[in-house]
């Protein structure tokens, strides 16, 4: 990975490029009033996300990001927000906004001396052999079977609390909003 | 060259903003649009370190492991949008029983 596009300046250039969009996005999110334009931003920064994770060589679980997240989830909360919005007196926020910024920005710093202190490369292609660094290219261009495979294997377990999970949130959604009737 | 710390960063950097997000916002759906951020935000790091680092054991035979951080971010999404599901059908009893959708207000869980 350390060869090909994934080092050109093309690359770069469009990382940065999505990496702004995504963060002011994000930022719109947390400060707009109107919660209407805050979906909106909140799907743009979904789309900046999907995009990272193509350039990430995940392409099956960008399209599943677009559908779920910008597709579902999103208009969801917007049907959410158009049913029960309080129009006349906004969103404002509350008086917690000096000690959230405070925790924020610490935990930003943490992240951020955290992962700039620690020697990634020694995990990375040092560990590759060749005949795997040559599989690994196959698996990746063609990730859905090998996805699937993994799924209906290794995370049988997983897969099938997650129908459960699924099928209970259901129910409990449905008897939360219809109320004692 | 974008890097592993490059992706580690952005992801920071946005789980921070959802952290401020879901601690400041006054309206319920707007949290949960902020905690909607921070899911994402773990998931650009579980996919940038599984695309970024492989593992030294990794079998030669059974490559389809290195997208096993992909599978986790599959069902971190679902669990989000599990989440998202429930938490809206909160909000709307809550709307329902006191007349309004600030976290502010929510001190009882009955009518």
């Amino acid at each position: 990975m350390t060869e090909g596009i994934a080092g050109s300046g093309i690359f770069t250039a469009i990382w940065w490029a999505l990496a702004v969009l995504t963060v002011a996005c994000a930022v719109l999110v947390v400060r707009l009033q109107d919660l209407v334009k805050a979906a909106m931003a909140l799907i743009g920064s979904f789309l900046g996300i999907a995009a990272l994770f193509v350039m990430l060589n995940a392409e099956f679980l960008a399209i599943v990001q677009v559908l779920v997240y910008a597709g579902a989830v999103s208009i969801l909360l917007i049907f959410g927000i158009m049913m029960i919005r309080d129009t006349q007196r906004g969103s404002p926020p509350n008086n917690l906004a000096v000690p959230a910024g405070l925790l924020s920005a610490a935990m930003l710093g943490i992240i951020v001396f955290v992962v700039l202190d620690t020697r990634w490369d020694l995990l990375g292609d040092a560990a590759l052999t060749a005949a795997v660094a040559e599989g690994a290219e196959g698996v990746y261009s063609d990730s859905p079977p090998a996805i699937g495979s993994l799924l209906l294997r290794e995370f049988i377990l997983p897969l099938e609390a997650a129908a459960l999970l699924l099928t209970a949130t259901l129910v409990g959604a449905i008897a939360l909003v219809r109320g004692d009737r | 060259m974008i890097g592993l710390d490059h992706f580690l960063v952005l992801s920071g950097v946005l789980f921070s903003i959802g952290l401020y997000g879901a601690l400041t916002r006054r309206n319920a759906i707007a949290v949960l649009m902020s905690v909607e951020l921070l899911f994402n935000a773990v998931n650009v790091a579980v996919v940038a370190m599984a695309r970024y680092t492989t593992p030294v054991a990794l079998a030669a035979e059974r490559l389809e492991t290195l997208l096993t951080g992909q599978v986790f971010a599959l069902f971190i999404v679902t669990v989000a949008a599990a989440e998202v599901a429930l938490g809206l059908a909160i909000v709307i009893m809550m709307y329902r029983n006191t007349g309004s959708v600030y976290v502010t207000d929510a001190n009882s869980m009955r009518r």
